[in-house]
């Protein structure tokens, strides 16, 4: 069995997001990148399925310049086995070419687990996992915080859902996004990182697919979001009754 | 204090600058450990430096004894009034305005009551960087800082406070304001006595306001974690890694074995992570935007010479908070055991190793069933050598307390360190400076205090 992880690289988590002053977008030079967060849980999975014997190759994708070349390997330093980079001029793909892209080293590599995070922590589509099984006509299950391999070719995926946890059973190959709770992602160790600098990365251009990369949304201006205002003290319980009725009009 | 004197006191406050009530004061006058608990019947908040300087006029006219308080984070009693309950407490918090921030000169200047982190949030937006960080800068202030002289996390790359203020301006005793806010880096004009009020203490002087160099903020930090079987392999990890990194290493921090089990019993659970005897963590930052500086630390250590059993390299600034988190949290862990006799020392990396070893086995001997806490900030010889001890029915506390300080201190002497590397010295530490520093030595610092403070009002009962 093979996983195919798809892994972004994104502006890190905890760096404070600054818009550039044209509005255009965010700024990410001189700024501390990368792997987005839910991937990262979902390489950790793939990783796991293969320390368990159930999976036998573990391969890290990424779409993106050839930075995303250190995305694949601190992939490739938690234990994936070897990358593929389709390069690009640009970082930030629309959802649906991403998708294309993905159908198509699928059709070639031919996984039978694409795994993947649920979304990206920069522009919050949550929607790359779900074209992917739809491209490819995969079962899916998203939002996944457990999973078990069945010996009959099927997947017990638990989900987050808004009314609580959903277990559903899907036939491989499949696609499963990740959510938080899934696991806890390893340390890059030593050794392992050694391993990882003679571990293959194929590299791709964007140009040998038949792929049209045009975006077809606009972006017209990226604004921050509204300073909030600091709070008040109120001396009285009436008073605030009337603050939140008058002022706030909640009441 | 008299009441007409406190009445007479607070007329010239507005009703927002103080406070007699018994809940406010009990919160001021306990210390972040509860070990020292004084007692006071005014607390003032002034909002300008010229409140300050009128109470202090007054009170030195009328002989009350003034505690300056920042953020109340210290550990040795300094920031606390004495239970004799005859002092005030300034309480600098509401002076607080970053005054001004100079970008071609790289220099910030900040009221005493400017909480440290939100001096470092705000310049961070100008790609900044504070030259300090410690565990408690989310509460405590750089009033308190400078008062102290403040190391924490990044004295190897920075020095401590002292080396980077360019400036202070002080209200003394007799209500006099000394202002030397210059912002310049050369100023060689007879004696520097911002250098004094630097680490006094609150004894000399209440700080109302400092200029402070700035360093660039490097692009990302990378935080490396190892462990060793034992304590000299951290100090050949030390000078190897020193040796490549210099300029690149923000912290060198140590823990041993019983800091993380006293890290797991109460604050959080150790992921992800081998365990073993001792534990580094190396921070680098990459100030020369060098590109996968990963793969950059990667590619300059020395490997052949690495005696580790484990070492990893964070992959995100998420795994460096994680990481940072189990270092930060062992004096939160620590603070929840019943009883822990601590001590803030430094000794010189040459001797630590076997300082360590001859101290632990006299306390062992000592008491037996007492384990080593040992952490602290190994890059600038500053180890916290902190001993839990298990409750002896015999012994009462304080003279457990006796007899395990005077091991460790008579080997601090033996072995050239100092009684206390950063915490300073406040309440705790009184005897054990009467003890270790020479007579010559305190008697010009009681000179010096004489002439700052002759009528003794600032901060009595601390240090002397």
């Amino acid at each position: 069995m093979k996983a195919l992880v798809c892994v972004k690289r994104v502006i890190d988590y905890n760096v404070k997001i600054r818009v550039k002053s044209d509005k255009s977008g965010v700024e990410t030079d001189n700024v501390k990148m990368s792997m987005n967060p839910f991937d990262e849980i979902a390489v950790e999975e793939a990783i796991r399925l293969k320390e368990k014997n159930q999976i036998q190759e573990v391969v890290i994708l990424s779409i993106g310049t050839d930075k995303s070349q250190e995305t694949i390997r601190s992939g490739l330093a938690m234990g994936g086995d070897r990358g593929i980079l389709v390069k690009t001029e640009k970082d930030q793909l629309e959802p649906l070419t991403v998708g294309k892209i993905i159908k198509s080293v699928s059709d070639k590599e031919k996984p039978d687990l694409i795994i993947l995070g649920k979304q990206a922590i920069d522009d919050d589509c949550n929607q790359t996992g779900q074209i992917v099984a739809t491209l490819l006509e995969f079962p899916q299950a998203t939002f996944a915080s457990e999973l078990k391999k069945n010996n009959d070719n099927t997947l017990e995926v638990t989900r987050e859902v808004d009314g609580g946890l959903e277990t559903v059973k899907i036939n491989i190959p499949c696609v499963v996004t990740t959510d938080l709770r899934l696991n806890e992602p390893r340390y890059a160790s030593l050794p392992n990182i050694m391993k990882a600098k003679q571990k293959k990365i194929d590299v791709l251009e964007i140009g040998s697919f038949d792929i049209d990369i045009k975006d077809r949304l606009q972006i017209l201006e990226v604004n921050e979001p509204p300073e909030r205002k600091p709070g008040i003290k109120v001396d009285d319980v009436d008073s605030l009754v009337e603050k939140l009725k008058n002022e706030a009009k909640v009441l | 204090m008299k009441k007409e004197e406190l009445t007479e006191l607070t007329n010239k406050l507005h009703p927002s600058e103080y406070s007699t009530e018994s809940d406010v004061l009990k919160k001021h006058c306990i210390d972040w450990r509860g070990e020292f608990i004084g007692k006071s019947k005014l607390i003032t908040f002034p909002r300008s430096v010229k409140k300050i300087s009128e109470i202090l006029n007054f009170c030195q006219k009328k002989s009350i004894g003034v505690v300056p308080q920042g953020g109340n984070t210290g550990l040795v009693g300094g920031s606390v009034p004495t239970k004799k309950g005859n002092e005030i407490i300034i309480n600098l918090s509401n002076l607080n305005k970053i005054r001004n921030i100079d970008l071609i000169g790289n220099s910030v200047t900040v009221e005493a009551g400017c909480i440290l982190d939100v001096i470092k949030t705000k310049l961070e937006k100008y790609d900044l960087e504070f030259p300090l960080s410690m565990g408690s800068r989310g509460n405590c202030q750089i009033g308190g800082n400078i008062a102290t002289n403040a190391g924490g996390l990044n004295v190897i790359k920075y020095g401590t406070i002292r080396q980077n203020i360019l400036g202070i301006e002080a209200v003394l005793p007799d209500g006099r304001i000394y202002n030397s806010l210059k912002n310049v880096k050369k100023n060689n004009t007879g004696f520097d006595l911002k250098h004094l009020l630097i680490g006094s203490e609150g004894t000399l002087g209440v700080i109302t306001a400092a200029t402070i160099q700035l360093f660039p903020l490097p692009k990302e930090k990378v935080v490396l974690w190892t462990s060793f079987k034992d304590f000299s392999q951290v100090l050949g990890f030390y000078k190897n890694i020193n040796n490549r990194f210099k300029d690149l290493i923000t912290s060198f921090e140590f823990m041993n074995k019983e800091s993380i089990e006293v890290l797991e019993k109460h604050e959080c659970k150790f992921i992800n992570l081998k365990k073993n005897q001792c534990y580094c963590l190396v921070e680098f930052s990459n100030f020369q935007k060098i590109n996968d500086f990963n793969d950059f630390i990667f590619s300059k250590m020395d490997f052949k010479n690495l005696d580790t059993d484990d070492l990893i390299l964070s992959k995100s600034e998420s795994e460096n908070k994680r990481l940072w988190n189990y270092r930060e949290s062992i004096p939160l862990a620590e603070k929840k055991e019943n009883f822990i006799i601590p001590h803030d020392i430094s000794i010189p990396l040459s001797n630590i190793s076997e300082f360590v070893k001859k101290t632990t086995t006299s306390i062992k001997e000592f008491s037996i069933g007492a384990k080593i806490i040992n952490f602290g900030h190994l890059g600038d010889n500053n180890l916290h050598f902190n001993v839990l001890i298990k409750k002896q029915k015999k012994l009462s506390r304080k003279s457990i307390c006796r007899s395990v300080n005077k091991i460790v201190f008579d080997n601090v002497k033996i072995y050239g360190g100092a009684i206390s590397a950063e915490h300073g010295i406040g309440q705790l530490r009184k005897l054990e400076l009467k003890r270790n520093k020479k007579v010559l030595e305190l008697n010009k610092m009681r000179d010096i205090k004489k002439i700052f403070d002759p009528q003794n009002i600032l901060n009595p009962g601390k240090i002397f």
